[in-house]
């Protein structure tokens, strides 16, 4: 009757067969328990992701090649990860998702494969990749060469380090050499209850050391997150997540020659912070919230904390002001007194460079007695952890502002991007203290005779304490020997520090070449 | 080459152990430990007793090394997360001391004044 209908192409009715196979992961009743487990699939995740319609794939049709232990009988569409590119905003980035329910997630020579060519093709273009981990580890079957694929993965991601962002979202279990991957990338986001990291599990650690410990404990989103500093974020579910991801790459650039997009939020510039004026309390033993201070200093609502709740005596984090990509770096007088110690140094300076690599301008905001004294301290290694935020800052290339609210006291003064060590700006409060060490110090140092004759040693180490603050604790000498640009009034520091940022907005500045620094890990 | 004896408990039994430092030049020779108990003292000492929180307690402790400047709450009172328990001063600062969680103060085990370490205990909470 209707003569005119093209017959079905055999081969294309072929393709389609296939390709329904290949989006149907590891069958109904497996993507049905993922999400029993409140996971979305690994092509869920990434149609979330994305922006709607972008997702371009990569490798669809590719097999595992192992015929040993069974895998000549295994079915496993895609060979267990989902690779390809898409658009985040308009802009492209390439994504890998595991895929649990082929497999487990698990990674052999081919799932390896299929994520080394987008890490090279977003290499070469110049774009972030994105990694979604969902994995029960090397596919132990295919052995030698599974473990071969971490290793070319591993390679790849140091590579790219500084290249492109690279970022992690750890969707399921991540165990054993898995953890690596993401642990090279830039920034490492967790799901609560799903996502696990851990190197050697709880049956191990009790086989080997008795301790009882359950997966979430261990390796969980707020183990990683506030325990051992692994994670940057721990969301909700994989949705919160995967806006996470969308959100971090609107403060980033493409590449570490590409500029950070602006986005002009109509804040404006000299919005006048009417509570900075009284945030620092009078007495300068006080403690207040500095995340105050930066959220009236930033454009509104663009605040994006990084690492909450791991070493919170200092507080980083990604904002913008007057539109523009800042990476913000405060002391947290509420933890710890502000001071630096070894876990806010690793922090602190592994932030640092990650703004450095990616052309995000450092606004640091300086309130510290110091680093912190102490045994565990000292033996810990934090000469060698405080030098890295020394290194990290007097490195950076990337314009620098910084703005002194209170106390900025001897080697802690220096490493909080200084003049002395590359700020390119700095500015300070009339409440700031510059000084070589607190009044207490200093002044039974200097007066250690006068006080130690005086008939009353108390009263005589108190007044000299005194006499040292009203000559020296205040920005007025670091002001007058040009370490410090202008005192403010606090209410104007927003326009201050953005006027600043613009005049700095087309710097550029060189270090010698070579092959790499010798950063002190 | 000294040998040194040293006592440790295990749970509630008191063991004797000599260690002998080992040198590149010292011999071989193992260390002697006496597998047999020894008997502790009478009565172990009380506040360090004190100090191990029990089973369903979680302790609150120093975060560094300072001076107790103020105790806020009492036994028996119901704390909020978040809520100040002490002042701790430190660094020159006065350091709040909040509740990580909700729960009622079971013990204090620092007075006003009293100088602490990084990690001693300060109060439990149940």
């Amino acid at each position: 009757m209707d003569n005119n209908l093209p017959t079905p192409n055999p081969k294309i009715l072929e393709l389609h067969r296939r390709l329904e196979r290949i989006h149907a992961m590891g069958g109904t009743d497996r993507v049905e328990r993922q999400h029993r487990q409140n996971k979305l699939s690994a092509r869920e995740r990434i149609a979330q992701l994305v922006d709607p319609d972008s997702f371009e794939e990569i490798g669809a049709h590719i097999e595992s090649r192992a015929t040993q232990l069974g895998m000549d009988k295994a079915v496993a569409p895609a060979d267990g990860v989902v690779t390809g590119v898409g658009r985040i905003d308009g802009r492209v980035v390439y994504v890998f998702a595991q895929d649990f329910t082929v497999l487990g997630g698990s990674l052999g020579e081919m799932h390896a494969a299929k994520i080394q060519r987008i890490q090279d093709l977003a290499l070469k273009s110049g774009v972030p990749i994105i990694g979604l981990n969902d994995s029960g580890g090397a596919r132990i079957q295919e052995g030698v060469d599974a473990l071969n694929g971490y290793g070319e993965i591993f390679k790849r991601n140091t590579w790219a380090s500084g290249v492109i962002p690279q970022i992690t979202v750890i969707m399921g279990p991540s165990a054993g050499g898995a953890v690596y991957s993401p642990a090279l990338t830039d920034l490492i986001i967790m799901v609560r209850g799903t996502g696990q990291m851990f190197i050697t599990g709880p049956d191990v650690i009790k086989s080997v050391t008795g301790e009882s410990v359950d997966q979430d404990a261990l390796g969980g989103a707020d183990s990683q997150l506030r325990k051992s500093g692994v994670a940057h974020l721990a969301c909700a579910d994989d949705r919160e997540a995967l806006v996470s991801v969308r959100r971090l790459l609107s403060y980033l650039p493409a590449n570490h020659v590409d500029e950070p997009p602006v986005l002009d939020s109509g804040d404006p510039h000299d919005r006048i912070g009417w509570s900075l004026a009284r945030i620092i309390p009078e007495d300068s033993a006080k403690p207040y919230d500095v995340k105050e201070v930066i959220e009236t200093l930033v454009d509104t609502g663009t605040f994006f904390e990084l690492q909450a709740g791991y070493a919170d005596n200092v507080v980083i984090g990604l904002g913008r002001m007057g539109g523009r990509s800042v990476g913000i770096v405060a002391n947290q007088p509420r933890v710890l007194a502000g001071t630096l110690d070894i876990n806010a140094s690793d922090k602190l300076a592994r932030f640092v460079r990650f703004c450095d690599a990616f052309n995000l301008a450092m606004v640091t905001l300086v309130d510290t007695p110091g680093y912190l004294p102490g045994t565990q301290q000292e033996f810990g290694g934090i000469i060698r952890h405080g030098a890295k935020v020394l290194y990290a800052y007097a490195e950076a290339v990337v314009p620098k502002v910084t703005v002194i609210l209170r106390k900025a006291y001897g080697g802690a003064y220096l490493a909080m991007c200084s003049r002395s060590v590359g700020a390119d700006w700095v500015l300070a409060w009339p409440s700031a203290e510059i000084a070589v060490m607190g009044p207490e110090g200093a002044a039974k140092i200097i007066f250690r005779d006068a006080i130690g004759k005086a008939e009353n040693p108390d009263e005589e180490r108190q007044r000299r304490t005194e006499d040292y603050r009203q000559r020296f604790a205040h920005p007025y000498v670091a002001a007058a020997h040009g370490h410090v640009d202008a005192v403010i009034d606090p209410e104007h520091t927003r326009h201050h520090v953005i006027r600043a940022l613009m005049a700095l907005y087309n710097k550029r500045e060189d270090r010698p070449s070579r092959r790499h620094g010798n950063i002190p890990l | 080459m000294t040998v040194r004896k040293f006592r440790i408990r295990i749970e509630d039994q008191w063991f004797e152990v000599e260690a002998e430092e080992v040198s590149d030049e010292s011999s071989q020779q193992p260390t002697r430990v006496d597998p047999r108990p020894v008997p502790g003292p009478s009565s172990p000492n009380p506040p360090l007793a004190a100090m191990v929180p029990s089973k369903g307690e979680v302790a609150i402790t120093a975060p560094l090394p300072g001076t107790i400047l103020a105790i806020n709450v009492r036994v028996g009172e119901r704390v909020l997360r978040g809520q100040v328990l002490m002042i701790l001063e430190a660094m020159k600062m006065e350091n709040e001391i909040t509740a990580h969680q909700s729960g009622e103060v079971h013990q204090i085990m620092v007075d006003k004044g009293q100088s602490v370490a990084t990690g001693d205990p300060l109060l439990t909470l149940v």
